[in-house]
């Protein structure tokens, strides 16, 4: 099972629930209803990485909002952690809804690297250091380690634009790409734009 | 002779204990030259410790060249502050000096066609003076004015423009080649990301618009 650029998401995924900071759960084909979204996975609530990838991320929430799409961030955490994960990367205020999947089956159905490689590769290593002097720390364990992260952006027809798989934990999601594929899809929608 | 060598020392020792690069680099620059004193004040000088810190003078020379570039404000002409001001403030002048050296200034005179519809816009305008009219045949669809883009909407598609874009005025733009502009992003991502904010800014008020006409 594959996500596949122009092709809507497998029914895999789409049929997953995702647990949002209260408890309740919501299947992905209701998160990606009838409007442009982004979903980022995420690896652990508290991992390094992913506090790089959401600073990358982050800032530009709120232009993805202004072109009408829905931000969402998928971690594998106990929803209990969502709100430390928001505090920590200071997300309140932020135009984004996080949501947890613990069972790991929505990271499965997007097929997103699944291993210890990862996250203690070499690789993984060198972007564990440039994220630690970039400022940013390791927090506690939030979830399972060896899943790694990856983004898919839907439109609103639910066709993805774009997927990221991100091969350890400091392979982001360009957020430039992102934002370009937000404006060219608002553009799409009215081609009386000029 | 050894005199020298605690002076250099003393100096390097300073140099590690300031913040700024800059200084760091001059009283490391500083200390070379105690050093280099030093190794020639022997009998046989110490030739290799010589050349080692003409080595590192060197590099520090250079960089210490090139911060004091940086910090040096970009020349700006009034036309380019005003629109640096208003429309690309969010960007800090070094990068726009580099985002204007890659766009080319314009008049357009009437009556003109700047780009017909139906093909992809080889160039992103942005208006500085007067303002330009959007057409389908002979039906006007809404006018552009000072701050605003053309050709941006082709561009981030990579889509043939829907309509006709006149010049029925004299209208003064900066313009860009959109194959330069996506090698200039894909380059330049920082400044890729102010321009994207200021494109997306763009975009939303053209969609006000065009709700607020429907």
């Amino acid at each position: 099972m594959s996500i596949v650029p122009l092709s809507p998401l497998p029914d895999a995924l789409l049929h997953c629930e995702v647990i949002d900071g209260e408890g309740q759960s919501v299947t992905i084909e209701n998160v990606v209803k009838s409007r442009s979204t982004l979903l980022l996975f995420v690896r652990h609530f508290g991992c390094i990485g992913c506090s790089e990838n959401i600073a990358h991320v982050s800032p530009r929430f709120q232009e993805l909002h202004d072109l009408g799409v829905r931000n969402v961030i998928i971690g594998c955490g106990a929803p209990n952690f969502i709100q430390g994960f928001k505090e920590r990367n200071r997300l309140f205020g932020q135009p984004v809804e996080v949501f947890t999947d613990p069972s790991l089956t929505a990271h499965g159905a997007a097929a997103l690297r699944y291993g210890s490689w990862g996250g203690f590769g070499p690789r993984a290593l060198f972007e564990m250091a440039r994220a630690f002097v970039s400022g940013h720390v390791s927090g506690p364990i939030e979830g399972d380690t060896k899943q790694q992260a990856g983004a898919i952006f839907l439109d609103a027809e639910g066709q993805v634009q774009l997927f990221h798989r991100a091969e350890s934990l400091g392979d982001h999601v360009n957020t430039i790409q992102l934002v370009e594929t937000a404006m060219a899809m608002r553009v799409l929608a009215h081609p009386e734009l000029v | 002779m050894d005199t020298l060598l605690h002076i250099a020392n003393v100096f390097l020792l300073v140099s590690f204990s300031v913040k700024s690069m800059l200084w760091l680099r001059a009283l490391n620059l500083v200390a070379g030259a105690f050093f280099i004193a030093w190794a020639l004040s022997f009998t046989e000088p110490l030739w290799s410790s010589v050349a080692w810190n003409i080595g590192f003078g060197a590099i520090n020379i250079w960089r210490i060249y090139l911060t004091i570039l940086e910090r040096r404000p970009p020349s700006l002409s009034m036309e380019e502050q005003e629109l640096h001001q208003n429309v690309f403030s969010s960007i800090d002048p070094r990068s726009i000096r580099k985002l204007f050296d890659l766009g080319q200034w314009e008049n357009g005179l009437p009556p003109s066609l700047l780009v017909e519809g139906g093909s992809l816009s080889p160039r992103v305008w942005m208006i500085t003076e007067g303002q330009i009219t959007v057409q389908k045949g002979d039906k006007k669809i809404r006018e552009i004015g000072v701050g605003d883009f053309v050709g941006e909407a082709s561009f981030l598609s990579r889509k043939p423009m829907a309509a006709d874009v006149v010049i029925d005025e004299h209208v003064r733009f900066l313009s860009w080649c959109t194959k330069d502009l996506e090698k200039f992003m894909e380059t330049q991502p920082q400044i890729a990301g102010g321009l994207q904010r200021i494109f997306g800014a763009c975009l939303v008020r053209k969609l006000h618009q065009v709700t607020a006409q429907a």
